[in-house]
This record gives structure tokens, sequence and C-alpha cells, in this order.
């Protein structure tokens, strides 16, 4: 109905919600006029007829006048019902068109269905009217999965979900289902109505995808386990011969050794880094949680470059003792990434790099800050994507692929943690991690980190 | 400290060789036939076994479930020592059933050494 439709009824109904006391007011003023004019006034019989005549119009006009307002509130009602109905007639068409849609009593016997349930179903409708329902059960859902569907309905509740059902000729079709129980005068359910959305190619698609990370997961695991074989021997090798196992060497034998060790390493923290991007993308990233001082962790990531003589920097730590709950050799993995990332720029002259820790009430705000040639504030919005570099010149100084921060990124955040950086050109550039100390109570008191 | 190392892939094998040839503390047998490791395992009475997990016909992982049906994992420390990539889940299945615990392949030879040391101390010295 129209706003001013409404509004014209709106109007009608005040008059008419008047009209009794109207009525009676109206009777009242009559007689009163026709016993004014009556008493004290020495009328002729004919002025009084006069008199009693136009009270009589007077009433009746207004009477009519009341009637003539019901007669139009009831064309407006009518008027309105009939819009409404056809409102209705056109949503249960568009329903109808777009919807599978049957009807069944209480016990599940199918009592209507429309066109698109037959058409989906491949059953006449002559073969669905009076049968169960499970003639369409496709032996895709356990038992417990349809005891849960009519447990929320016999319930009177509206049931939601998906389900797989069988055609006639065998093949097999999904449909997005809504279960509504019809409720009867004495509030017993009489029947339910089933809306179904068909949901095939959107659930093919869906098994496609699932077969595609499946098969891209076989060939992660395959092509990381092939790379790593030949890597373990070329390391063993390496490792016995710059010990000393295998006879002593000269200088340069040495280096050479040295430079394979290096490189190799190089590799297979590739293979680990594509690995991990691999998982992350998955959602398979594993965290194994152990409780360690943080300070005894970053004091031994400082020990591990220091007794590095390939690394000219000076190294810094302030941190308190501080025990936390969280995966030790993943939080080693990211500041390892700052650290390496930082050590790339770092200046000539004086190079220094400052981890230190901020105690944050249930969190640990872990920094990682050099003295390096800083990075632009346009940059710094790219650093954490994949395979984003800085330098990405033919000319560039700098290694590596790219997936560092990437994956720093995922870890941080599988750890329920954030990750940042503050820098300015020419000024250096500071790093951070912020994680909860304890990862477990995290993971059931989520939303908490500000 | 008498160790077995299975690994159908020769290459992994040889370096290990060359090392507890030379380094005290352990005695050292290499295996490239994991049926024949499985004989040995029960046959044998070995302080450490390092097992991989992706080998022909007979693989780590039915090692692990012949020895654990035939209840004989006890007493058995078995370590996997694998390129693979197992989930959180695999780990723990093979915990459950006896392993005492999951190395990566690459980890170098003295690490290795260092680790069994470090968790089972030195048994059975045999000095070369």
């Amino acid at each position: 109905m129209s706003l001013q439709n409404k509004n014209k009824l709106k109007f009608l109904k005040k008059i008419n919600n008047k009209q009794g006391l109207t009525l009676i007011f109206s009777s009242i003023l009559s007689i009163f006029i026709i016993s004014i004019l009556n008493l004290g006034l020495n009328d002729s019989q004919e002025n009084k007829r006069v008199y009693f005549e136009i009270s009589l119009i007077i009433a009746l006009s207004v009477i009519t006048f009341f009637a003539i307002i019901q007669y139009k509130i009831k064309e407006e009602k009518i008027k309105s019902l009939e819009k409404s109905k056809k409102a209705l007639d056109e949503s249960k068409k568009a329903l109808d068109e777009a919807s599978i849609i049957d009807i069944t009593d209480a016990q599940g016997k199918i009592t209507f269905v429309n066109n698109k349930f037959v058409e989906i179903s491949k059953y006449s409708r002559e073969e669905l009217l009076g049968s169960d329902h499970n003639l369409l059960k496709s032996g895709h859902h356990t038992n417990e999965f349809y005891r849960n569907m009519w447990g929320t309905i016999t319930f009177g509740k509206i049931w939601r979900g998906e389900i797989k059902n069988k055609a006639k000729d065998g093949t097999f079709y999904w449909v997005k289902t809504t279960i509504i129980p019809i409720i009867d005068e004495n509030n017993e359910i009489s029947g339910y109505t089933s809306v179904r959305t068909d949901i095939t190619e959107q659930k093919e698609q869906q098994e496609k995808l699932t077969q595609t990370d499946i098969k891209k997961d076989e060939f992660m695991s395959m092509i990381t386990h092939e790379l790593k074989t030949p890597l373990s021997p070329i390391m063993s090798w390496a490792g016995m011969l710059h010990d000393g196992v295998l006879g002593d060497m000269t200088e340069k034998q040495k280096h050479g050794i040295l430079k394979i060790q290096e490189n190799s390493k190089e590799l297979l923290n590739l293979i680990n880094d594509i690995l991990d991007v691999h998982k992350l993308e998955l959602g398979k990233m594993n965290f194994n949680l152990s409780t360690f001082n943080i300070k005894s962790l970053l004091s031994k990531i400082i020990e591990d470059y220091n007794t590095d003589n390939s690394i000219d920097c000076q190294f810094l730590l302030e941190s308190e003792d501080m025990m936390i709950s969280s995966d030790n050799s993943r939080v080693t993995q990211v500041i390892r990434n700052f650290v390496n990332n930082a050590l790339d720029f770092l200046p000539e002259n004086d190079p220094q790099i400052i981890i230190s820790t901020r105690d944050e009430k249930d969190f640990v705000v872990i920094l990682v800050k050099d003295n390096g040639s800083g990075i632009s504030e346009e940059n710094q919005k790219k650093l954490f994507k994949k395979f984003y570099q800085v330098d990405t010149s033919s000319t560039r100084e700098h290694g590596g692929t790219g997936l560092g921060l990437s994956i720093s990124m995922g870890i941080v955040h599988g750890l329920k943690g954030k990750i940042g950086v503050k820098s300015e050109l020419n000024n250096g550039s500071e790093f951070f991690i912020k994680i909860p100390k304890n990862y477990t109570m995290q993971l059931t008191n989520q939303g908490n980190i500000t | 400290m008498k160790l077995l190392h299975i690994d159908d892939n020769k290459e992994i094998l040889e370096p290990f060789e060359f090392y507890f040839e030379i380094i005290d503390d352990f005695e050292y047998t290499p295996c490239s036939d994991s049926k024949k490791g499985l004989e040995l395992i029960k046959s044998e009475n070995y302080d450490v076994i390092l097992l991989d997990l992706s080998i022909p016909k007979m693989s780590g992982y039915d090692i692990v479930n012949t020895l654990y049906q035939s209840e004989e994992m006890k007493n058995k420390k078995i370590i996997i020592f694998s390129a693979s990539n197992q989930d959180e889940n695999e780990i723990k299945e093979l915990i459950k059933k006896g392993v005492h615990s999951c190395l990566q392949k690459t980890i170098s030879i003295n690490e290795i050494t260092e680790y069994l040391k470090n968790s089972f101390g030195v048994m059975n010295v045999t000095t070369k």
C-alpha cells in the first residue's frame, strides 16, 4: 500500500473512531436546537415543523456522512488487501521460480511439491506425493545428521543446512535447505515447509578445489622431500670435512667447504620457507608449545650471531627474565628473520642491532632495532607481502626470496599476536612482534590484542 | 651405544659410516633393506634405531606398525630420521605407538650424536 493510501485510510479511520461520539453529539444538538426553538418562542405550528425538519436533516446528514466514511474505509481496505494479495502472489511466483519447495505432513510424507522439486528430483509429481521424504536419501549423511535435523524441527524450530540428495536416476544433487515447521491453531506441528536452493555446482567446485589442495599438498611434500634428501649427504660430508673428521685440509680447502656449507644452509632455508608458505596458505602450520625464558632465547640468538665471524655488528640485549608459553623455534625464526634483514642494511661505521623486550600485561613485545638505512613509508606498507623486496633491481645487493617477513607475519598471527615496523629513511628501523605470554590462554580468550 | 640406521638411500648412510668408523662411543650398523632392518630390530638388542619413513616395499610406518601390533615397541628406542614433512597428527600417532622422537633430515651428524648422548647418555661404549 502506498504512503498516500495509508494516510488516507488513517485519516478516514480517525474520523470514523469519533463517529459514535459525533452521532450522539449531533443528535443531542438537534434536540437542543428544537427545544430552544420551541421554548420561549411562540412560533406557529408550521415553524415548529420546519425546525423539526431542519434538525432531522442535520442528524440525517451527520449519519449519512459517517456511512459514506465507513464505506470508503471498507473500499480502501479491500483495495489494500487486493494489493497485498497481488504482492503475495508475485512473491510466491518468484519463490517458486527460484527455489525447490515442498510441504510434508508431521510424519514427513510429502503433500506438496513445486515444479522445481519435480525437475531436480527427476521423480513425477504423482510418485512424490504421499511418499516419505527418505525417498531422496543419498546415504552421504550420517544418522546423527538426520537425528539433529529432526530434533530441531520437531521441537518447532527452523533447521538450516546443506543436504546431498539422490535423484530418481541415481545422480546426486546438493541443496541448501531451510525447513520451517507449520504450527496449527492448537499450537501443534501439522507439517513442514522446506525451501531449498540447488548448490550442486558450488559443491562440485568446492570438491575440485579440495582435490587441488590435496594434490598441491602431496606435490609440496614430495618436492621438499626430494630436495632435502640429496642435501642431507651434501651437508653431512661438508660437515665432516670442515670438522677435520676425514683428515686435515689446507686453508683454501676449508674455505671452499665453508662456502658449500653456507650455500647448503641457504638452500635448506629456501626449501623450508617454501614449505612454510605452503603450510600457511593451507592453514596447516603447527605450533609446538613450551614454556621458556624469553631473555634466554634472545641471548642464545645473539650468541649465535656473535660466534659467526663473517658478521660485523654490535648486538645489545635489553630484556628482563620473563617466562612465556609459546612456540620457541617459531619465535626464534621470526626474530632471526628480523635480524637477518637488519644485517643486510647496516651502515659500515658502527653497525648496531638492539634486541629488547617490553612487558605489556598478558603480552610480551619483542623489538629488533637497527641503525641501518631505514625504509620509506611507502615501502613499509608492502614489506609483509609475499615475495616483496625493497630492492628488486638487477643490481640489487641483497639476496633472498622476499618470503621471510610474509612467513613471520603468518607465524605471529598463528601465535595470536601482532607484527609491525617503525622506520624512517636514513634513520634505522624497528621491527616488533607482540605475542601472548600464554598462547593456550589466548586461544580461549581471543580478541584481547590491542 | 649400539645404533641401527635404516634408510634405503645409501648416499645417506655412507657419511654416517665414515663418521662412526672414526668416532668412539657408537657401534653403528647401517641397513638399506627395511625388511632386513625389521629382523635386526627383533633379533638384536640396539640401544637406538634411526629410521627413515619413505622406504620402498616396507616403509618406516610399516615397521612401526608391525612392531606396535606385535607389542614389540617396548624397550625399543626408535627415532624417526626423515626428510618427509610429517604433520602434527602423524607425529602424535607415531609417538603414541611408542616412537621416541622425530628428527628432520639435513640435521648434521654431530647434532644427532649430541642429541643421542643428551637423550640416552652414553651406553655400551665401544672404543675403537
